[in-house]
């Protein structure tokens, strides 16, 4: 018999380690208690629940993306692109491709919040509803009983919605205030084109997707421009593209962003010479007979009048000159031209980046002209002019107006004039500065923001009240500034809103019966709902267009529809009406404008920006350039997975991060990845550097989003507010500044 | 010596003890025939109850519906007959079947391309299930509470069969052997 010793024990206990190594023991129960830490009752869970399909239409920035949520139960879990959408033509953007995740972002305001003391502090105390509301409703009162009704104003980040009209009606019902909006680069390059077009009917737009040749300048084609939209064929065209052909894309920037680097040609450009570069192309067009004006609209101001014409205007734009100042070869502009006139229908596209804002007006002037040298107005395939939408007969509307009010820009208000600002939270696609909008508000004035996220505009308010998220409640999309064709899409709520969130309508209304006013009709959703029941007959009345129906494959003429009761049955289930008007033909254009409007602006930066030229290059020999992607830049909640994207894979930019090519750095004695000074005239920030070969040297580039606060982490605060550096000039033109870099 | 029990032992844990504890096994709530319903006498196919919908989902495990077209009164008089009746079809309630082939909810799988574009077999999968003549207990994973058939009857995985086991090993395998490119968003959407 064996005798047990501790000897033998041991011996066994090594045996059973032994046996059970070679056994599945350890491995199965490490494989499963792997899975058992996920289901830990504080763990997130998927949900269970039936999976079903709703088609709608994202509104986390101005696109309106057709997409698909797939739903367990009530709760949308996933955002895809819907096929064949006429916008996004089967493609979303990395915010929308998240969006699910957004109801649950950490910057959700669950109740209304106020912020503690003055100043811009960022601690915040709960508020009761009522009382915040009674508050403002006081502020409100004050202002009209002292006859300074002026100093409300209603911001609107997204015009032209039905929730827009409930904006224009509050300040009806308030006796006065002003309807304001903040106009991207977008806006401007529209409104410099109504200058120089005498007696447009209609709004300008790019039919990108018949050109046979695009010259961007700086706008971000593949990266962010437009969302999600013409990408795909875009890319397929470029992909298509076999040497020695003429390239498909010629892309104007100095840095080599996503878009320089696939385009066919890249033109790097000395930052802020645009507009002599478009002045260099139209001289060798015209210089070389290559512009058939009789193909096009009477061009008024072509030869000299009273003023000497435009072709006098460009004889001294030569390519050697163009050439000095732009930093590109006479022959690359002189091909340019050649190519861009021989490969038509082609396309000359200006409207800047969503970071860094508009391009200028005296840049948007000589592009719209270039364009109308290569006989590209009206013409399929580069600019078409849309006619307006079918006017609403607003039957319970108090304006009557046409869709919409037409907003006033901010930068057009008298400074220290808003004594009480009532902001939307919607997240405009682009950014802005700040600090231009801190210049119009009175020592003593009050923001309210009517917001779902602590984040953007908010992150300015006194006052927030929760609104529902994207999703939560009934939206619609009206068409874009310069998309080639009207469009018209609902996003109908997928999920119930939670209690805590207010409709801004509700809001509005409550906040005018505690200034003693008496709203008529309907408010919040029923009200939003009836805006757009308007909006739905006016198209069907109208008998144009047509609907793409997620269900089927055709686009259906509207007039084959039953009743304007199909075609919002259409668009509830995530369909899009689009225009098949005829373009406004454009009779008559003129290359300064009006009255010769555009000649200042056009020869005040023939030899670069101002900005850059009277500043100080030994001072600040670095040039600062602020970019960003629409949706991303505009300081609005993002999903929290695209810290990915921007922060731990840095595959897209971060904007605590000053980029700059390794030869600038090594020139001025800054070491990769360390943390260094940013400075301008206008002030200094801590930024991490980082070089990046795609710079062009002398430049430094920093994203303008996504702040820590929109990605949803919350301690972090915010990151750089890189446009408080930025000279800032005409109607937020801020792409290039002065600026310094040292490492501390 | 004892270096060689506690080595059997040892054995013995993880092939012996391990699947008995670690397996929860939960009857079905009632028994089911596959045999008989495709069988001679009653003569159904399995896409009569294991239907594709308009949309192209796939239905999965019948409703109470697709019983009460026959069973609306009871067929014999069966102990299950009578549950059947009594406990789901005159109440219009679901039958709470456990699904031996239930994927975690982060796995995304739709019927419909592996059926109509890959041609494949429900045996591909399924193997026997749809020949049986009573159903085999659900088997529970305590700890993952993952059914047993995703990691298949074998302790340690797997088994000789393709549908021994459900794991994401076996879908990238039979991706590969199909040439079917792979990406994390395919199937974790
Ligand atoms: S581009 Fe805008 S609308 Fe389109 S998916 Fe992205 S966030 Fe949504």
């Amino acid at each position: 018999m064996m005798s047990i010793t501790r000897r033998t024990i041991l011996k066994m206990f090594g045996g059973v380690a032994a046996g059970s190594i070679i056994s599945p023991l350890p491995w199965k129960l490490i494989a499963d208690g792997t899975i058992w830490t996920q289901n830990w009752s504080w763990m997130a869970r998927t949900l269970r629940g039936p999976i079903s399909t709703k088609f709608t239409t994202c509104t986390l920035c101005p696109e309106g993306c057709g997409v698909r949520v797939r739903m367990v139960g009530e709760n949308p879990v996933s955002v895809w692109a819907q096929q064949n959408h006429p916008v996004s033509r089967g493609t979303i953007c990395p915010i929308g491709l998240g969006a699910a995740q957004l109801r649950f972002h950490p910057a959700r305001i669950e109740r209304a919040i106020q912020r503690n003391g003055s100043g811009r502090g960022n601690a915040w105390t709960p508020i009761a509803t009522e009382t915040a509301i009674a508050e403002t409703g006081k502020i409100l009162a004050e202002l009209r009983a002292s006859g300074k009704c002026d100093g409300l104003a209603v911001l609107d980040l997204r015009p032209g919605r039905a929730i827009s009209d409930l904006y224009t009606d509050f300040l009806k019902l308030a006796g006065g205030g002003q309807y304001l909006t903040i106009p991207s680069g977008r806006d401007l390059s529209g409104t410099v084109f109504k200058e120089m077009a005498d007696d447009l009917a209609g709004a300008p737009g790019y039919d990108l997707l018949h050109s046979r040749m695009i010259l961007s300048f700086g706008a971000p084609l593949y990266d962010g421009w437009t969302g999600a939209g013409p990408v795909p064929e875009l890319a397929l065209r470029l992909t298509g593209i076999r040497a020695g052909n003429p390239p498909g894309v010629i892309q104007v920037e100095p840095n080599q962003s996503p878009t320089a680097a696939k385009a066919g040609r890249w033109l790097a450009i000395k930052p802020g010479t645009e507009t002599t570069l478009a002045l260099g192309l139209a001289h060798v067009i015209l210089d070389e007979e290559l512009y058939n004006k009789d193909a096009g609209p009477a061009v008024l101001d072509l030869e000299d009048g009273p003023q000497p014409g435009f072709r006098s205007y460009v004889r001294h734009f030569t390519p050697q000159r163009v050439s000095d100042i732009t930093g590109l070869a006479p022959q690359v502009i002189a091909q340019t031209a050649r190519d861009l006139a021989h490969q038509q229908p082609s396309i000359a596209i200006g409207a800047g980046d969503a970071g860094g804002g508009p391009l200028g007006s005296g840049e948007e002037a000589a592009i719209w002209g270039l364009n109308c040298l290569l006989n590209g107005l009206g013409r399929r395939g580069s600019i078409l002019t849309r006619p307006a939408l079918p006017a609403s007969v607003g039957k319970d509307s108090a304006l009557k107006h046409p869709w919409t009010l037409e907003p006033r820009s901010i930068w057009d208000l008298p400074d220290e004039s808003i004594h009480l600002l009532i902001a939307d939270g919607a997240n405009p696609g682009f950014a802005w500065p700040k600090q231009l909008l801190e210049r119009k508000l009175a020592p003593s004035a009050r923001i309210v923001c009517l917001t779902p996220f602590l984040s953007g505009i908010a992150e300015m308010a006194d006052l927030l009240l929760p609104t529902p998220a994207p999703g939560e409640w009934l939206e619609d999309i009206p068409p874009q500034i310069l998309a080639m064709k009207n469009t018209y899409g609902l996003a109908p709520s997928i999920n119930p809103a939670p209690s805590f969130a207010l409709h801004p309508g509700t809001i509005l209304a409550n906040i005018a019966i505690a200034a003693g006013l008496q709203p008529p009709g309907a408010s919040g959703d029923e009200a939003v709902e009836r805006r757009i029941q308007d909006r739905i007959e006016a198209l069907y009345n109208s008998g144009r267009g047509g609907i793409f129906d997620p269900a089927a494959t055709e686009i259906k003429p509207s007039n084959e529809l039953r009743d304007a009761e199909e075609l919002r049955a259409i668009l509830n289930r995530g369909g899009c009406w689009i225009d098949q008007a005829e373009p406004v033909p454009v009779t008559s254009f003129r290359f300064f404008g009006k009255e010769g409007r555009m000649r200042p602006a056009i020869e005040c930066v023939t030899n670069g920006r101002l900005e850059l030229l009277t500043v100080s290059e030994k001072e600040y020999p670095l040039i600062l350039m602020p970019h960003g992607s629409s949706g991303i830049a505009g300081g609005g909640a993002v999903p929290p997975v695209l810290t990915k994207l921007h922060r731990e894979s840095n595959l897209r930019p971060f904007p605590a991060q000053a980029q700059i090519n390794p030869a600038t750095g090594r020139k001025l004695g800054l070491k990769n990845r360390s943390s260094g000074e940013l400075s301008t005239p206008a002030g200094s920030l801590q930024v991490w550097i980082l070089f990046n070969e795609s710079v062009m040297p002398g430049v430094v580039r920093v994203a303008t989003g996504p702040d820590p606060v929109s990605l949803g982490d919350l301690k972090s605060g915010k990151g750089p507010d890189i446009l408080q550096l930025c000279a800032i000039t005409e109607r937020s033109v801020r792409r290039v500044s002065r600026a310094a870099l040292r490492m501390i | 010596m004892a270096f060689l029990l506690g080595l059997l032992g040892g054995l013995a844990l993880g092939w012996l003890w391990l699947p008995a504890v670690l397996y929860e096994r939960i009857e079905q709530p009632l028994s089911f025939n596959h045999a008989l319903h495709t069988g001679e006498d009653v003569g159904l196919t399995c896409e009569e109850c294991h239907s594709f919908r308009d949309d192209g989902s796939f239905t999965g495990i019948p409703g109470i519906e697709n019983c009460m077209g026959c069973h609306e009164a009871p067929i014999g008089e069966s102990k299950d007959e009578i549950e059947l009746a009594g406990s789901y079809i005159s109440k219009g309630l679901e039958i709470p079947w456990l699904v031996y082939s239930r994927q975690p909810e982060n796995v995304y799988f739709s019927h419909a391309p592996h059926i109509h574009l890959a041609k494949l077999e429900c045996r591909r999968c399924h193997g026997d299930h749809g020949t049986t003549e009573t159903l085999r207990p659900f088997e529970r994973n305590r700890l993952s509470t993952y059914s047993r058939d995703i990691w298949g009857h074998r302790i340690s995985g797997g088994g000789p069969d393709p549908w021994s086991s459900m794991k994401m090993d076996d879908c990238e395998d039979c991706h590969k052997d199909k040439g079917v490119d792979d990406c994390c968003l395919n199937c974790h959407k």
